[in-house]
């Protein structure tokens, strides 16, 4: 609809939608400043009446905190029982023990690593599928089967399989790692196979008739036709493993932790969800997916449009 | 016969004895062998019955060596750890919860050689991380901290071990003496079908916190010392009587969002006399009096401000009771802790002179006249146990820092901590507090607490009890939001238990409802005639 005119309902539609799906991180970014009494009010505190860091200093540097406050009241400390709770934004007590760097870190770690390793899987599982029919039709269902029933029902095999009986892999990056790939790899091995049926065989065909292996001719030819696809893939199979929670909580112990379980940690029977607390590590979570998005824009739009217009 | 005589006849019957043992000739009459056996077992009985009867002190010692539960566990583990096969207790624990144990590892260590490991996982996984532990029989963590609620489906599933052993062994003085835990809580949070699987570390019946500040002001007083009110309808009609909408002031601030709304049914309903399930497992739910209490419950509604439908325990604390906006709330003992907390600037209202705090007050939970008499039945929502791990390599050594750490000066040091959820459930901790643990329990909590709980009645702690609460729950949301009938909801609560039920295999779910009822307050079981069901 080339003559198609931009009406002021389109612009109020549009301007609705955008309010719709900005306002969650606005009022995510909104709480990681707030002080903990503005956490939840009646009727809300859209913006704080007195922004602190205090919530950032709980997740990133603690002991600041720990040290304003004079560490925590323990018994037959001098004054005890006085409180020593601030009414600042901010954790107390057990929470101040400890950053959340190591979350942090192994999320990193793991899902880097993690995608990764499911990106050239399913990448080679994806040419064998299109180019060579591996395994005949089955094959691309069997794969995906994987992903036809909810986690939790495999969730406790992983337990038993990584558990001290057989690999002993729990509670290791290379643990999680594992897992990770094995349940993002039907994703990324179907997403890639689109992109790879999109791509006509006879590009290939003519490196192979001038002396290309199969190997190389995939590599340089296949690989740098669909890069929009992979990266487009790549994005995905990112966030899926940024954001998993129940593998990084069944598979870990002390040695390895990700952001999501480390979020899920700030909540205690008596001190109830902290909101800010949360908010403030939501929003350290997000910026490495924002980062890598700006970056990777043109490839992401040239990726998710790939294949769209058909032959 | 001289005494030089006896001894010779003595003397030789010995070596007749001995000379029958060492002969391979020799033949044992059945006449000497039915002796001997009646002999044994009657020496066995008196012993036994001797040992029962003696002093705490000499029963102890029998037990193992040390004179306190915490030199008991200290001796027995430092006996353990030179041929233990791990040297680390770890420990499953809530998030925010290791306030009350990591200050202690190190003495731990230096008293008995094992280290201690605090593993850490978010306190609404507990349970599950518990029950993978189950069925991977890894052996990660050597003991759990679940709340009371998950003891038997640990039990069931042979993850949580059998202490009733080592209790008589080691003696944690849970049942005798004046450090013991009052029944019936010494009970129901502790046992499952008769054995007990947990220690308690924290206590956590329900008090009802009011604005003492305000009834004065209302030119109205307390019914009794530790009774703000006595029945339920006393504390509907106060509830009226201090609302002030116009000055955003509201009586009663019960939690009406999903999860939390069950315990007011759970406390207001069990008063009338009537237990969760009848006698067969039928639930109770449909019952006339659960459906009073519902209505009751949506009636008293008016009173509480619209938020409360959003808001879990500690949104409510914080916007309502601890701004000064309401009148009534009842909660869990770190309630009291907060609103005392001065310094802390965590409650507007928190205040006290030489004679305690000056603005809120504590009391007993109404209850209901049935047959003649008061029956209150205080909800104990949550509390925390040590579990130790059947699949543990070191379960006896788990145990004992269990006890260690839970014994009654420990945990008098323990609880008051920063940063835990540990609250008091020994007598001790009540009668005998040291001058650290009332300045965290400042006034009157402690003693209105000790009297209380002998009312306490348990959450549906059953195999399923997760599935037993969230039927519970969701139906009494419903009705608290207009989107059932009282009737329709209490109905769909019953149809739903009864189900799960039979799911879950109704004998096996008898024999544990019948030995949680024999758990209850003697007062409620014989309103409920579950004193005559076994």
């Amino acid at each position: 609809m080339p003559d198609a005119k931009f009406t002021p309902f389109n612009m109020l539609a549009l301007l609705a939608g955008l309010i719709f799906a900005i306002f969650p991180i606005f009022w995510m970014v909104s709480t990681s400043f707030k002080l903990r009494s503005e956490w939840v009010t009646s009727p809300p505190t859209w913006v704080s009446s007195a922004p602190t860091v205090d919530n950032y200093l709980t997740i990133l540097a603690p002991q600041i905190l720990l040290d304003r406050r004079g560490g925590t009241q323990q018994h037959g400390d001098e004054g005890f029982g006085g409180g020593k709770d601030d009414a600042a934004g901010g954790a107390i007590a057990d929470f101040l023990n400890r950053s959340a760097w190591p979350g942090i870190k192994g999320s990193v770690i793991i899902s880097i690593s993690a995608t990764i390793l499911s990106i050239v899987v399913g990448l080679m599982a994806a040419i064998s599928i299109s180019r060579y029919r591996f395994g005949g039709n089955f094959t691309p269902f069997f794969i995906l089967a994987g992903r036809m029933f909810p986690p939790i029902a495999i969730a406790i095999p992983f337990v038993i399989m990584f558990g001290p009986g057989i690999f002993d892999i729990t509670d290791t990056y290379f643990g999680l790692i594992v897992a990770y790939a094995a349940v993002t790899v039907p994703f990324s091995t179907w997403m890639l196979k689109s992109f790879v049926d999109e791509l006509p065989q006879e590009i290939e065909e003519a490196a192979m008739m001038d002396g290309y292996s199969r190997w190389r001719a995939h590599a340089t030819v296949t690989v740098p036709l669909i890069k929009g696809g992979i990266i487009a893939t790549t994005l995905f199979i990112f966030i899926l493993n940024w954001s998993e929670f129940l593998f990084a909580l069944v598979l870990t112990y002390t040695n390895v932790q990700t952001i999501p379980v480390t979020l899920n940690k700030y909540f205690s029977a008596t001190e109830g969800t902290l909101y800010g607390v949360q908010a403030a590590l939501a929003m350290v979570s997000i910026i490495p997916l924002i980062i890598v998005g700006f970056f990777i824009q043109k490839h992401l739009v040239r990726g998710l449009t790939l294949g769209a217009i058909k032959r | 016969m001289s005494q030089v005589e006896k001894k010779e006849k003595f003397l030789k019957e010995l070596y007749r004895l001995w000379g029958m043992h060492m002969s391979r000739d020799y033949k044992v009459s059945r006449r000497d062998l039915m002796k001997g056996m009646v002999s044994l077992g009657l020496s066995g009985t008196a012993i036994s019955m001797i040992m029962r009867k003696a002093p705490f002190s000499v029963k102890s010692a029998w037990a193992a060596e040390g004179g306190t539960p915490e030199e008991r566990a200290i001796n027995a583990a430092k006996a353990l750890y030179a041929n233990s096969p791990k040297k680390t207790v770890s420990i499953m624990h809530p998030s925010g919860s290791g306030g009350n144990m990591s200050p202690f590892s190190a003495e731990w260590k230096a008293l008995t050689g094992f280290d201690v490991e605090l593993i850490e996982v978010p306190v609404t996984q507990t349970h599950q991380k518990g029950m993978q532990e189950a069925v991977a029989k890894t052996g990660r963590y050597d003991l759990l901290l679940p709340a009371p609620l998950s003891l038997p489906d640990y039990a069931e599933s042979g993850l949580a071990q059998d202490l009733t052993a080592w209790v008589d062994k080691y003696d944690p003085e849970l049942f005798d003496g004046p450090n013991k835990l009052e029944y019936p809580v010494s009970d129901f949070g502790q046992k499952y079908k008769g054995k007990i699987y947990g220690l308690y570390c924290d206590g956590d019946w329900w008090l009802l916190n009011y604005r003492k500040d305000k009834l004065a002001e209302a030119g109205k007083s307390p019914k009794q010392k530790r009774s703000v009110v006595d029945t339920w309808a006393e504390y509907d009609q106060l509830a009226a009587d201090m609302t002030d909408k116009a000055n955003d002031f509201w009586g009663a601030l019960e939690y009406r969002s999903p999860f939390w709304n069950k315990f007011h049914w759970m406390t207001r309903f069990q008063s009338k006399g009537v237990l969760y399930f009848d006698k067969d497992m039928k639930s109770m739910a449909a019952s006339p009096e659960s459906i009073k209490t519902v209505t009751d419950l949506v009636n008293i509604q008016e009173y509480m401000p619209p938020e409360q439908f959003n808001y879990g325990f500690t949104e409510n604390y914080a916007q309502y009771y601890a701004a000064g906006r309401g009148f009534f709330e009842f909660g869990w003992p770190s309630l009291w802790r907060y609103s005392h907390d001065v310094a802390g600037a965590q409650s507007i209202i928190a205040g006290k002179d030489a004679n305690g705090p000056t603005q809120t007050g504590i009391s007993k939970v109404p209850g209901d006249i049935v047959n003649g008499e008061l029956i209150r039945a205080d909800v104990m929502p949550f509390a925390w146990d040590f579990v130790v791990n059947a699949h543990s390599q070191i379960p006896e050594a788990a145990y004992l820092y269990a006890q260690w750490l839970t014994g009654p000066t420990m945990s008098m040091r323990s609880i008051p901590n920063e940063g835990g959820y540990f609250d008091p459930w020994r007598n001790n901790h009540f009668l005998d507090p040291s001058p650290e643990f009332f300045e965290a329990y400042p006034g009157d909590f402690l003693a209105t607490s000790y009297e209380a709980v002998v009312d306490c009645v348990p959450e549906i702690i059953l195999r399923g009890g997760a599935e037993y609460h969230d039927t519970l729950d969701r139906n009494l949301q419903a009705a608290y939001n207009g989107d059932k009938t009282p009737e329709q909801a209490m109905k769909d609560t019953a149809k739903e238990q009864d189900r799960i039920t039979r799911r879950l295999g109704k004998d096996t779910q008898i024999e544990a409802w019948r030995a949680l009822a024999a758990m209850y307050p003697s007062a409620l079981q014989q309103a409920a005639g579950a004193d005559k069901w076994s």
